[in-house]
């Protein structure tokens, strides 16, 4: 009885406060996307020869601040891959818009790359296209990842 | 108490609750104020508070005190223009909002895009509306030369420095030795004319005063606003504290964050996010479409006063100048202009990059039907939608907007220095 009555407090306290639903979403989504497939950190390209995994940093990817990606690049039986050529972009598909910015891929070894200058200035869900080029092939990966906006570090530091 | 009667009183509390719920719109307490959801108070604390301006390793004067104290010198000096009779406040008045209060800027004439505001501009990634300039140093020397602005050029700002004593004596205090350009000092001659030597002095000399500008500049940052405050009284559970917004105002942010999708490019601290949108404003008859980021990209790029330049105090590998090493420019740019702050909106219109809304409701009306609107060049971003906002609404945002001014800037800012 006595949770009963607790159950109905508690009714009575958060029923005035609950919105619908929360408005924070994207209300113009007019696609359906697999977020969670492409938000995976290690994806298989297109066409099934190459498996890519990175990592960013900072992680998570930060919301309006460059950030790199490292790239490890294995074929599909996850042989290390040297000397493929990689090219890059990012979008929005939500919004349909990309990054103001062009990184740079530099090869580091032993299949992995850098790729420098990232910068999402939106928060939501950004997806990273990445071409790879070896062995006369030419193949598509897509990472997804969903950038927050964070509350400040510094609290109550006004002016 | 008998079963029979706790399950009476249970059904009554419960009946009570279902009423009082119904009786109160989702999300508002019983006086009206807004409730928010964690996700909401997470949005609502990545806006506040504004915190001090981000460091400028390009320029190492930034944060010294004798060179704000120069740059604020200049700031109200007419001398500076090319006829003696405009100084950065005619058209960055203190008194109004660090703008101008016109449509567009008026100087030796009429230019084609509204004076920014000056509040905050040390937050901001990019200068002008079509972020041409990469830094406030670099930013500060282009309207003394422009032909519209102030009509100065930097071979005569050279020759105004070493001809009038108390200039130079400051500018020497700060800098040191004025950087020796002898063609500059003896002919009345263009900069791009004078021997290469002589035009990297000059340069010098230039971005020196750039630099005192913007230690000057560093200065004009908002206060505490009352969104601030309510926002503090949100986190700390200080009900006196959230009083700082009204009902209308706390509505308004429930929008800004949610329905309304204000936050998406007015984010950050600053409310903006420091680059370049194509919101598919309409062509105004008689007035060449603008090509905005488009060409302002070129610009920064071809700037030798930009971060990546021989006048940056920055190391080169620092990754500062990042925003400028990877940038590169897209046909998406055309027609782009930045996102600018919102604190202290209220008092710095008239709005958009010509000035062509004279109050935030037009603005916000605007936003609301994007699509009725045949885009003056490129493409509106997909990010802005119709948003079905009533009149209530656009006025609670408005209110909202409006709860983002903290006052007017510290008297000791508003003329030159004692």
């Amino acid at each position: 009885m006595k949770s009963l009555w607790l159950f109905s407090a508690a009714l009575l306290l958060a029923s005035p406060q609950m919105p619908m639903q929360a408005q924070t979403q994207t209300q113009h989504q007019n696609f359906r996307i697999d977020k969670v497939q492409r938000s995976q950190r290690t994806q298989l390209s297109d066409k099934k020869s190459f498996r890519l995994s990175y990592t960013p940093t900072p992680d998570p990817i930060p919301l309006n601040q460059h950030f790199r990606i490292r790239v490890q690049v294995q074929s599909a039986a996850n042989k290390l891959l040297d000397g493929a050529v990689l090219t890059v972009d990012a979008t929005m598909p939500e919004h349909n818009h990309g990054m103001n910015v062009k990184p740079k891929v530099k090869a580091l070894g032993k299949g992995v790359y850098e790729i420098q200058g990232f910068l999402f200035h939106m928060a939501g869900y950004w997806e990273i296209a990445i071409n790879v080029q070896h062995g006369g092939k030419r193949e598509k990966v897509i990472f997804g990842a969903t950038v927050a906006m964070k509350p400040t570090e510094h609290h109550g530091n006004h002016h | 108490m008998s079963l029979g009667l706790q399950a009476k009183a249970l059904t009554t509390t419960l009946l009570l609750g279902l009423l009082l719920s119904a009786c109160q719109p989702p999300g508002q307490n019983a006086d009206g104020s807004a409730t928010f959801l964690p996700a909401e108070r997470e949005l609502i604390f990545s806006l506040t508070p504004l915190g001090e301006p981000p460091p400028n390793p390009s320029n190492r004067y930034a944060d010294k005190a004798d060179a704000a104290r120069l740059g604020q010198q200049l700031f109200y000096d007419a001398r500076l223009s090319g006829k003696g009779n405009l100084s950065c406040a005619s058209c960055h008045n203190p008194a109004l909002g660090w703008s101008d209060g016109r449509p567009k800027a008026v100087g030796i004439s009429t230019g084609t895009r509204n004076s920014p505001t000056l509040w905050n501009v040390s937050h901001q990634r990019w200068l002008f509306w079509d972020g041409r300039a990469d830094s406030l140093w670099a930013q500060s020397i282009q309207p003394l030369e422009s032909p519209l602005e102030m009509g100065a050029t930097r071979t005569g700002l050279y020759q105004t420095f070493q001809r009038e004593a108390d200039l130079k004596q400051a500018y020497q205090k700060v800098f040191g030795p004025m950087p020796v350009s002898r063609s500059a000092i003896n002919q009345s001659t263009d900069w791009k004319s004078l021997p290469e030597a002589d035009k990297v002095a000059v340069n010098r000399f230039v971005s020196h005063l750039g630099k005192a500008f913007e230690a000057f500049e560093r200065k004009l940052v908002s206060g505490e606003s009352d969104f601030d405050r309510f926002a503090r009284g949100l986190r700390d559970n200080d009900p006196k504290l959230q009083k700082a917004m009204s009902v209308d105002a706390q509505l308004g942010l429930r929008l800004f964050i949610g329905r309304a999708q204000c936050v998406l490019c007015h984010s950050g601290p600053n409310f903006s996010d420091g680059e370049f949108h194509n919101l598919g404003l309409p062509a105004i008859p008689g007035v060449a479409a603008d090509e905005g980021r488009h060409a302002g990209i070129q610009a920064v790029l071809a700037d030798p006063l930009n971060s990546l330049g021989r006048f940056s105090d920055a190391d080169p590998d620092d990754t500062w100048a990042d925003k400028l090493r990877y940038l590169s420019q897209h046909n998406s740019n055309r027609g782009e202009f930045r996102t600018p702050t919102l604190r202290e909106v209220e008092h710095s219109g008239p709005y958009m990059h010509d000035g062509r809304f004279s109050n935030l409701e037009q603005v916000i009306a605007f936003y609301n039907t994007p699509e009725v609107h045949t885009p003056a060049l490129g493409r509106r971003e997909d990010t802005l939608q119709p948003l079905r906002l009533s009149a209530e609404e656009i006025k609670q945002l408005s209110a909202f907007l409006k709860s983002l001014s903290s006052g007017p800037p510290a008297v000791a800012l508003t003329k030159p220095p004692a």
